[in-house]
Formats: C-alpha cells, structure tokens, sequence
C-alpha cells in the first residue's frame, strides 16, 4: 500500500506530468485567443446549424474556454504537481542545507585539484571557513548563498499563491458594470455570471453621480473623463458616507469594493438646452436650462435642428400657438427681428451622459499581490544567487611541503565558478 | 519643424544601420577576416544606437510639448510640478509606430550587449536585418504623434513598455543563437531535420496567415480584400511544398517552396496591395527558410565563420533567461496596472494571454533545460519554437489572428 502511494506521489511530482500540463495550458491558452471569450455563446455559434458542432461546443464550454472544466483541471494539476513535487524533494533539500557534508573525502564535486606547496597561508578561501583536525589531516569547509538552492520552490509557492488568489477572487468577488445617468443614482450592478449569463446584484448602497466631466481634445477625441460620486446608505439620506471624483486610472474604494471609471455613453434622444432670458423692462437676464417640450417662462421648446437653413444650430419656440425660431450663432435675432417683450438667446445644448463604472470586489487580492512580491523575491534568489561549497584537506608531507587538495561545487553557473577556483588554485599555487 | 527631428533622427540611425550591414556582409564574404572592420562595423551600429537613443529622446520632449499644448488649450496654464507631470506622461511607446521603432531600439540594444560581451559574429547581421525590417515597416504607420487617450495615462506604461521591449529583443537574440547553434552542430541529417521542422513550421504559418482552407478553395490571397494576381495560386504551391516537407525533405522540395515564397513576395509587393504585417511575416519566413537553405548547400564554407557551440549555447541560455524574467516583469506591472485601472488584475485579454503564452514556453525551455537536461539541439529548436509563440502573442492581436481586446489602441 506505502509503495503504491508513494509511485503515485512520485508520478505527481513527475517533470512529465510538468511538461505536460504546462503545455496543455499553453496550447488552450493560445487556442482561447482565436475568439472572443467574452462574447455570448449563441453569438459565435450563429452561423453553425450542425447539432454535433453545438453539442461539442457547450460539452468543451468553448464559448469560454478559460471558465472550463477542462482548463481547471489543467490547472489543478499543475497546483498538485507543484506540490507534489515541493514534498518529494525539499525534505531532501533542507537536510542537505542544514546537514552539508563537510569533509572533502566524502563529497562529488565539479572541480578537483590538488597541489603540492612549501607553505599554506590560510585562509584558503575565506575567513569564516570552518577548520578542524582529524587524524592528522586538516580539513577546511566554507560555503556561500547556502539557501539559493530553495528559490525555485519559492517561485512556485509565489504561482501557488497567486492562484490560490484567483480563486477566491473568482468564487468570493464579482466584477460588474453600473450605469448611472449624470444626475442620477444606481444601486445595481450587472455582473457576468458562468457561462455568459448576465445578473443583477444588489449593493445595498446608492451611488449617486452628481457631475460627469468631459474633457476632449480638438479634434473630439477624449482627454479625460471624471464622474463625482457620492455614496449613500439610504435613498433618502442627506449625508453621503464618501465623495470622491473618480477618473480612469484613479478609482474610489469603499468598503470592499472598489469603483473604476471605464467607460462613458450619450443617452440619445436627451439633451439639455441651454438659454438666456431678459425682458426689455429689466435688464436682469436669467439662465435656464430645459429639455425638449419643457417650458421658460410660459415659451415651449418645440423643436431642435443641428442646422437650420445653412445657418448652424437652432431651436424652435412656441409662444401662445405662434411658433417662431432663434439661432445660436446669432443672439441677437430675437432681441431685433421678434422683439417680444421676453427676448431669449440659445447658447448650445449640453449632452447628457451616463457614466459606466465598473465596480469590482477582488477578495484574494493581497494574496496575488504578496505572490507577486513572493515571485520576484524567488526569481532573484533563483537566478541571481548560486549555493557555492568549497572543501580543502591538508597533508603534510616528509619532504617538508604540504599537500592541499581542493575540490569546490556549485548548483549553477559553472563556467563562471570555474573561472573563481581556478583563481583560487592559482593564488595558493604562486606561494 | 520640431516635430520631424525625431524622424529624421531615425532615419539616419537607420542609415547607420545600412552601412554597418553591408560592411559585415563584405567582412562575411571576404576570405581574410579583418578585425579592424569587425570594430568598425560595432563602432558604426554604436553609433546609429546612440543616435536612435536620441532620436527617442527627442520624440518624448516632442510629445511631451504636444501634451502641454492640448492640456493649456482646454485647461489653465501650467506650472510647477504640474507642467512636468504633464510633460513626461507621454513616453516615445505609445502607439504602433513608436512601439515598432522601440522594439528595433530593443533588438540592437541586445545585440550590442551580447556583441561587447561574448563577441559572437553573424549575430550583428541578423539582428540588423531584423531591426532595418522592423524600422521599415514602422515607416508605413502613421507617424503622427498624437495625445494620449486617458488609460495610458500612467506611470505603469513606462516599465510595463521598456520590460516588454528588452524582454522580446532578448528572445529575439536568443532565436538567432538558437538557430546559429542548430547551424554550427554540423550534422547533416540535422541540417536537414531543421530544414524540415522550419518548413513545417512555416507551413503552419502560412495557413494562419492565408487563411488556408478559404485560399485552397478560391485560390485568392486577399488579406485587404483586393485579389492579386497569381498571388494565391504561388502561395498555395509553397503551402503544399512546405506540408510535403513533413513527409521527406529534398533539395528539391526546399528550393522550389523558397522560390514560390519569394514568387509570392514579389508578386504582393508589385500589386501593390500587400497587408504590411503579412507582408513583414513572410519576408521574415523567407529570410529564416533562406539562411537556413544556405547552410544545407554549403554546409563546410560557412560552418568555419559560426563561433562555437559551447558560447552560442551560453548566449541564448542568458537571453531566453532574461527575456523570461522580463515578461513575469511585464505580466506583474500589467496585472497591477489593470487592477488599478479596470478593477481586474487578469481578464484573459488576447495580448494578455499571450504574454503568458510565452512565459509559459520560456518555462518550459528551463524546466526542459535543468530537468531533463536538454541542452543543444532540443533545447534550440525550443527557443526557436518560443520566438514564433512570441511574434503570434505581441504581434497577432495587431495581425488580426486573435479577437480583438483592450490592447487594441496600440494601432495607429
């Protein structure tokens, strides 16, 4: 029973079965990026009537090949296999950082020499080495980065880590869309569930936005966008619990969510007129702002039109059945041709947006992002360190010289530490 | 004008560059190797770099003044702390173009590196050739510099973009080891081996690019929608060639698939209506089948030039270590730019996803490596394998390969 548990670790913990996940994951990660992984299911089928090819599609979940099962058993093989292998090998590992063999008589190493000088100057290699007598023979035992031996396991705790994030973040959080108009407020978001099926999930906050900011460049294009939010526990409450403008790169955490700026639209059809009125008995004038068939001052607007004529943007007014135009590149038309007794000026329309916002609860975060940290941490002591063991044994001989065989190992890099022994052996062979 | 200095600074990198290829080429050819051209001709590349480093310089404080302006036309006048914030926000990497002359800068900037550290020849020549065929197809992009749209706008582009660069000219060098080393080993069985799998491979990448069963079954090649003529019928001959090739590979198959390839180029290219991104992957296809083929015919006279395996294998090892460090740099910085900009440390974006691809390959190169302890061949015909995965993941989101994702407004 013990031997058969153990061939299954030892399979687990096999590199084939590394190999073979890793590329297993490369080959679906790749195929997944042929088509859109967002899109709906029924979408990307539209075009095919085949009932296999529909059977086959929603058996593989090819719609989002990234939520599959079959990619998550992918990857839980390559969590078992990491650790699998952490626990055949790195008992082995520890014993031997801890426990290193100390005597040259007993170890294999790349490089073996050995000198016969009239005199050893010590330290051979270093001042911390280790130096002891036995049997007549001195022994001298010094090693460097002993633990850089460890960093590829840290590596892989640091990708354990990290999934292990994700997986909470994909259970415990959500990641959703909400839609609030300019003046507004919203408390549902809209979050993509499995396989492609769109809900509805409650805050049990109101998030009123109470100024979205468009600012473009010249030729139309966006420079930046900032909606002011305003968050609140009740509909009716009069004080928010955070303000805060948010723009894109800059978003607003509260509680344990947190709300990104992404996109903006135009609500079609609703715009907000802008006018100027004064009546010739005063010279006090006002400014108001309406939609369409609201009202200022008893005057209707009826209608409005991008270009009027050739002569650019226009409204249409209505006062007691009498219908009668005014221009925006011309304000004083009303004031010289109607002469009313209100005169109004248009100054443009204001287009009412709504703001999107993403709003996301990301659980395992500060798991993934200590990974990261992890990740780096072990990529450095993987590959920018190097467990270097230097052994030497004195004999000395009849004939009043001594003879000092040196033997050195290290775990990577070997041209290089070639070059360092070989710099060593000719130090003590100059004296 | 200011705003052509940066371009005009390029263009005599550029021509740098032209002269220092020719001149190892003649070095290449003559039969007595001169050293003093060998220093020259990295002199001359030094040069054209430092001169590109200006270049993108220039360019920065070029967009940096366009940003400026933009920002005091709509907003107040700046100053401070503030007018240099602005100022800088806008690197030389932000869109295709600028992002295509970087990768050149990339390229040469290893090159340079391995070249002053391991002295390796042949090298200087790919990678010139790589960087004046990145350069050239930078020039049909629009050049124009414009303001930043508002997700670029943060300090995560600088590193995100500069990882990224170096990570990709470092697996790029580390191709062109890997294939210098399959070269070197003179075994011709070998030789024809990698003829064989590049053919394979090729093929593979023709029918990705042509879009294989629509061009069997019309026999047009029309990436833009415009038929050219003969064009399709040369590409489907190449495509067969190549796919026999999987079969047995003769001299015969290989040359006659090189000169359909080469048909096929010259046929877009006069029409006039080639896609400049199919166009760049089959020269680079044909560059690659070509240097290859060369080495099947000759194998003695240029085997003799290749510096030994020992340090072309040493070479590609620190490249495709780099490159595979660099892109866990790109993958961390992207995931934290994301989830400060978009609420989502990971939302399986193409370029995304392909950028994990790729750290993927370049593990399974050093798990394959130090495991198994493929070393050599298999492990350079990994590396190989890795730069195809890598061009597919950085640039077919732009080729149109992949859905389209957030990435996107990297085209001009």
């Amino acid at each position: 029973m013990q031997r058969i548990s153990k061939k299954i670790l030892l399979v687990f913990a096999s590199l084939k079965l590394t190999i073979f996940t890793l590329l297993g994951i490369g080959v679906t990660l790749f195929t997944g990026m042929f088509w859109d992984q967002t899109q709906d299911s029924e979408i990307l089928l539209k075009n095919t009537s085949s009932l296999i090819v529909r059977k086959i599609f929603f058996w593989l979940e090819l719609g989002d090949v990234y939520h599959s099962w079959w990619f998550s058993i992918f990857i839980i093989l390559l969590s078992i296999n990491l650790i699998a292998c952490s626990i055949v090998r790195l008992p082995k590992l520890f014993f031997d950082c801890y426990y290193p063999i100390r005597k040259l008589d007993n170890v294999k190493s790349n490089y073996k020499t050995q000198l016969l000088i009239p005199k050893v100057k010590l330290p051979i290699f270093n001042k911390t080495e280790e130096y002891w007598t036995e049997n007549n023979y001195h022994y001298i035992f010094f090693q460097k980065q002993n633990y850089a031996r460890c960093g590829v396991y840290i590596v892989h705790t640091a990708l354990l880590l990290i999934m292990f994030g994700s997986i909470c973040t994909n259970y415990f959080g959500f990641n959703g869309v909400m839609m609030i108009p300019e003046g507004g407020y919203e408390q549902a978001v809209f979050v993509k569930g499995s396989k492609g099926v769109v809900y509805k999930h409650n805050l049990n906050l109101f998030v009123f936005c109470s100024k979205f900011k468009l600012k473009t460049y010249q030729d139309g294009s966006p420079m930046s966008y900032e909606s002011k939010l305003s968050i609140y526990d009740k509909k009716n409450s009069t004080t928010p619990l955070i303000v805060k403008t948010i723009g894109v790169n800059n978003p607003l955490k509260y509680q344990e969510f947190t709300f990104y700026q992404t996109f903006y639209k135009i609500i079609s059809g609703e715009k907000k007129l802008n006018f100027i009125t004064s009546s010739n008995t005063n010279q006090s004038s006002k400014k108001f702002k309406t939609r369409l068939g609201g009202t200022i001052n008893n005057v209707t607007v009826v209608n409005y039109y991008k270009n009027y004529g050739g002569l650019g943007e226009a409204v249409q007014l209505q006062q007691k059945n009498k219908k009668f135009i005014i221009f925006k590149n011309f304000p004083n038309y009303d004031r010289r041709v109607r002469r009313g007794e209100l005169q109004i000026i248009f100054t443009g329309l204001d287009e009412i947006y709504i703001t999107g916002i993403t709003v996301a609860k990301v659980p395992g975060i500060s798991v993934v992002f200590s990974g990261f940290c992890i990740l780096f941490l072990g990529i450095y002591i993987t590959f920018c360190m190097n467990q270097r063991r230097y052994y030497a044994k004195i004999i000395s001989t009849e004939s009043n010289s001594y003879r000092l065989y040196i033997s050195c190992s290290s775990s990577r890099y070997p041209e290089a530490f070639g070059q360092e022994v070989s710099d060593i052996v000719k130090q003590h062979n100059s004296i | 004008m200011i705003l052509s200095n940066s371009i005009i600074l390029y263009s005599i990198a550029s021509a740098f560059y032209i002269s220092a290829l020719i001149l190892a080429i003649f070095n290449l050819i003559a039969s007595k190797k001169s050293q003093i051209v060998k220093k020259i001709t990295t002199t001359i590349i030094g040069f054209g770099f430092i001169i590109q480093t200006i270049g993108l310089t220039v360019r920065w404080i070029e967009s940096g003044y366009i940003e400026v302006a933009t920002y005091e036309q709509t907003m107040q006048k700046l100053s401070g702390i503030e007018y240099w914030k602005v100022f800088t926000q806008h690197p030389p990497w932000s869109n295709l173009f600028e992002i295509m002359v970087y990768m050149s800068w990339g390229i040469i900037f290893t090159a340079l590196v391995c070249e002053i550290k391991w002295r390796v020849e042949f090298l200087n020549i790919f990678s010139l050739i790589l960087t004046l065929m990145v350069l050239g197809i930078a020039a049909t992009n629009n050049k124009e510099i414009k303001p930043l749209v508002p997700a670029l706008k943060s300090w995560w582009l600088m590193i995100h973009v500069i990882s990224a660069s170096v990570a990709y000219a470092a697996g790029t060098v580390g191709a062109i080891t890997s294939l210098l080393f399959l070269l070197k080993t003179q075994n011709k069985k070998l030789f024809k081996q990698t003829c064989s799998n590049a053919m394979w491979f090729s093929g593979v990448i023709f029918i990705l690019l042509g879009r294989g069963i629509d061009l069997f079954v019309t026999q047009i090649y029309s990436p833009n929608g415009e038929n050219s003529p003969g064009a399709g019928v040369s590409l489907i001959v190449c495509i067969t060639l190549c796919l026999i090739s999987c079969i047995k590979t003769t001299k015969l198959t290989y040359l006659s698939a090189l000169f359909s390839l080469f048909v096929f180029i010259l046929l877009i290219i006069v029409n006039g209506n080639a896609n400049i991104w199919h166009l760049a992957m089959f020269s680079i296809l044909f560059l690659g089948l070509f240097f290859i083929g060369l080495f099947w015919l000759f194998p003695e006279k240029l085997n003799s030039i290749i510096p030994e395996e020992n340090r072309l294998e040493h070479i590609t090892y620190s490249n495709i270590l780099t490159a595979f460090i660099l892109v866990a740099v790109v993958l961390v910085t992207g995931a934290l730019w994301a989830h400060n900009a978009w609420g989502r440390y990971w939302g399986w974006d193409p370029k995304e996803t392909g950028a994990l691809v790729i750290w993927i390959t370049y593990a399974l190169y050093l798990h394959t490596r130090t495991a198994y302890g493929w070393t050599g061949e298999k492990s350079a015909i990994i590396a190989i394998f890795a730069f195809f995965v890598m061009l597919a993941g950085f640039l077919g989101v732009n080729l149109g390969w992949f859905a389209d994702g957030l990435h996107s407004y990297g085209q001009s």
